[in-house]
């Protein structure tokens, strides 16, 4: 019972500490908690709707085709709505986040309707058993791409010069711009990023939990809630933090009480800000 | 010369449109007030409740009107918003001065808004609002045709137990008025019969990973899950029940009711049962039924769905009660009528109002069939 929940907890964290790897990444580049990066999730899961189910292309193809169309769109709205404001004072920017996140949900829902898609199972959805532990093929899938995806962006940020120019440019613009860099080409990079990593955890849980416009709003408060607790600053802390709510909900659920299973998790963000405000994995301050 | 014939022709004019408004307006309309959410989320469910109620009406003035009086509706945007609610009420009975009000959906709305009919002392029925608390705030101006969450909650219990002879049964409700209120009477009912369930679960309204509970409903080694909840988290909870091998009966209330309920959770949902107070199946229905849905489809060449035919049961229990009462239509007989409404062959069954203002009557217990669509299971034919 406590190793099959603390399966199920590790799927839907690695979904979470996708989403917190999206708010590290603009934190770090555009100094802005972003708050429609739950919307982010919502559009890659309506991509991958509409290639796979709607136009009936194949799985295969159809996963790069809505990666693409997730940082296209990405590309759209950081031009449409974060680069107007990239001088503006952060409250400003703060808000224009969540309106963005607003509008791109309202958006949808005019466009598709309230009522959620089905989506077909892609990995299996037929539980494996080993002894009495059971695993669905498709918790392992998405706890697997979600590791893989955190490793590739550390790599990608500390090996390639792609990933040290965003680096350098997050810690300090304009030395970097001094050094060569093109900061903001680089900050466009970033959003687009965490973008396509939003969109890849939407598609990942468009199976399990169904496709609709408002899918993101409670994902993204959730991965949110990973990253504070992982430590804004810190990519592996955005997976640690994401896994560690996982689980938490779900021991919370199982062990104390369900009613109380999304306070708990916000709880444990509080608790995080109170006793180790730069987060678990983060530098002390 | 010309100018005489014109004139002439203004004044034929006028006369013919006197005469005609005078046959218009000689005696005036009765008018029917109706409030519902005609757009947001619930739009859809608001337009099946004035469809209901306009095939009534129609058939209504068709065989000569109420007292010789024709019916006219009006319907107002309540945006399932209780505030906005109460604003189209207001409009209904003190701007358009309506005879009766018909409405809402949303049972939040309608705690709100029957205030108003209240004080202005206006006969007002609710179709579908659930929720138990309506009629039981000692307000005699409400009236209620769905069946209580109460009694729905009742039936599938009793369903469960006696029918299914369920022993160790557990329960998943959203932490809200809906899910809560469900859940009590089904603890209260079971506990009537003996029985304890051996879970009882919460998730929130708007929760997608139902795995915690659901393992834990498992572990608990239960015979079957009552979900109270409405068809998109139940559909969540069919598919994640049967992907983590919990492979009980799911039971549940109206809520369920959906084609989206099978399209989401597919082969999970097979043989799920839920409480329904009508079914839009012309073979097993009453006369009265299929006449009605006959009608419905041929009017909006849809079939109903069980709000339009509460919407039209409402609409003519409301037409009964005003042609018992005197052609002065005093509203406070028109109330009195309703409440004595005894053993009315409605679409829906046959209706009896009871002292609380809320209709007695048959509740189903509908299957959804392997493959997609519903089967009546109870009560047998």
């Amino acid at each position: 019972m406590l190793l099959q929940q603390l399966i199920q907890g590790l799927a839907i964290g690695s979904v979470y500490g996708l989403l917190a790897l999206g708010y590290v990444l603009m934190w770090q580049a555009w100094a802005v908690l972003d708050f429609a990066r739950g919307d982010a999730a919502m559009m890659g899961a309506f991509f991958l709707l509409i290639f796979n189910v709607f136009l009936k292309i194949h799985i295969l193809l159809a996963f790069p085709l809505a990666i693409a169309a997730s940082a296209l769109t990405g590309f759209i709205i950081e031009r449409l709505a974060y680069r107007p404001l990239v001088g503006a004072r952060e409250i400003n920017r703060l808000i224009a986040t969540i309106g963005a996140g607003i509008l791109i949900r309202n958006l949808y829902r005019v466009m598709f309707g309230a009522d959620p898609f089905p989506f077909p199972t892609i990995f299996g959805e037929h539980p494996i058993y080993i002894k009495h532990l059971m695993i669905v093929p498709q918790n392992l899938w998405i706890t697997g791409i979600g590791f893989a995806l955190a490793i590739l962006l550390r790599l990608f940020l500390l090996k390639t010069w792609r990933g040290k120019a965003m680096r350098a440019a997050a810690q300090d613009r304009e030395t970097a711009a001094l050094m060569g860099i093109r900061v903001k080409n680089s900050m466009t990079l970033t959003f687009v990023v965490a973008t396509v990593l939003g969109g890849i955890a939407g598609m990942l849980i468009a199976p399990l939990y169904f496709v609709m416009a408002d899918m993101g709003v409670l994902i993204g408060l959730k991965g949110f809630a990973a990253a504070v607790l992982g430590g804004i600053e810190s990519v592996t802390g955005a997976m640690v933090g994401g896994i560690i709510l996982g689980i938490a909900e779900n021991l919370a659920g199982g062990f104390i009480s369900s009613g109380y299973q999304t306070a708990i998790a916000f709880a444990l963000m509080i608790l995080v800000l109170i006793f180790r405000p730069s987060g678990i994995m983060g530098r002390r301050l | 010369m010309l100018h005489r014939k014109r004139l002439m022709g203004v004044v034929a004019f006028l006369i013919l449109g006197l005469c005609l408004s005078s046959v218009t307006y000689g005696a005036p309309p009765i008018k029917i007030g109706i409030v519902a959410p005609l757009s947001g989320g619930a739009a859809m469910v608001g337009d099946t409740q004035v469809k209901g109620i306009a095939l009534a009406i129609k058939q209504i003035n068709a065989q000569g009107g109420i007292h010789g009086r024709q019916v006219v509706y009006y319907a107002e945007d309540d945006e399932q918003i209780p505030a906005k609610s109460v604003n189209a009420v207001n409009k209904l009975v003190y701007q358009q001065k309506v005879d009766a009000v018909i409405g809402t959906v949303n049972s939040s709305c309608t705690l709100a808004n029957m205030e108003i009919t209240k004080r202005a002392g206006v006969p007002q029925i609710t179709p579908i609002s659930s929720n138990p608390k309506i009629t039981r705030l000692g307000n005699p101006w409400i009236f209620r045709l769905q069946a209580s969450d109460d009694q729905q909650a009742e039936a599938i219990v009793n369903y469960a137990v006696n029918v299914l002879k369920l022993k160790k049964m557990a329960i998943m409700y959203q932490s809200d008025d809906y899910g809560t209120g469900g859940k009590d009477v089904i603890v209260r009912r079971l506990k009537e019969l003996g029985l304890e369930p051996v879970a009882v679960e919460a998730f929130n309204p708007d929760a997608k990973d139902m795995s915690a509970q659901i393992l834990k409903i498992k572990n608990a080694g239960a015979d079957g899950l009552f979900m109270w909840t409405m068809y998109a988290q139940g559909a969540l909870i069919a598919r994640q029940s049967r992907q983590l091998g919990l492979k009980v009966p799911l039971m549940g209330g109206g809520g369920l009711t959906n084609p989206k309920l099978v399209e989401l959770a597919g082969e999970a949902a097979y043989g799920l049962l839920n409480t329904q107070t009508f079914f839009p199946d012309p073979e097993g229905a009453s006369p009265e039924a299929k006449a009605f849905i006959e009608a419905y489809k041929k009017e909006y060449g849809i079939l109903p769905d069980s709000n339009a035919a509460m919407s039209y049961d409402s609409m003519m229990i409301l037409a009964e009660a005003m042609k018992k009462a005197g052609p002065a239509l005093n509203k406070k007989e028109v109330r009195d009528n309703i409440a004595a409404t005894k053993n009315y062959r409605g679409v829906t069954g046959v209706i009896t109002i009871d002292k609380y203002g809320d209709a007695n009557r048959d509740i189903l217990i509908i299957r959804v069939k392997e493959g997609g669509g519903y089967e009546v299971v109870w009560p047998k034919h």
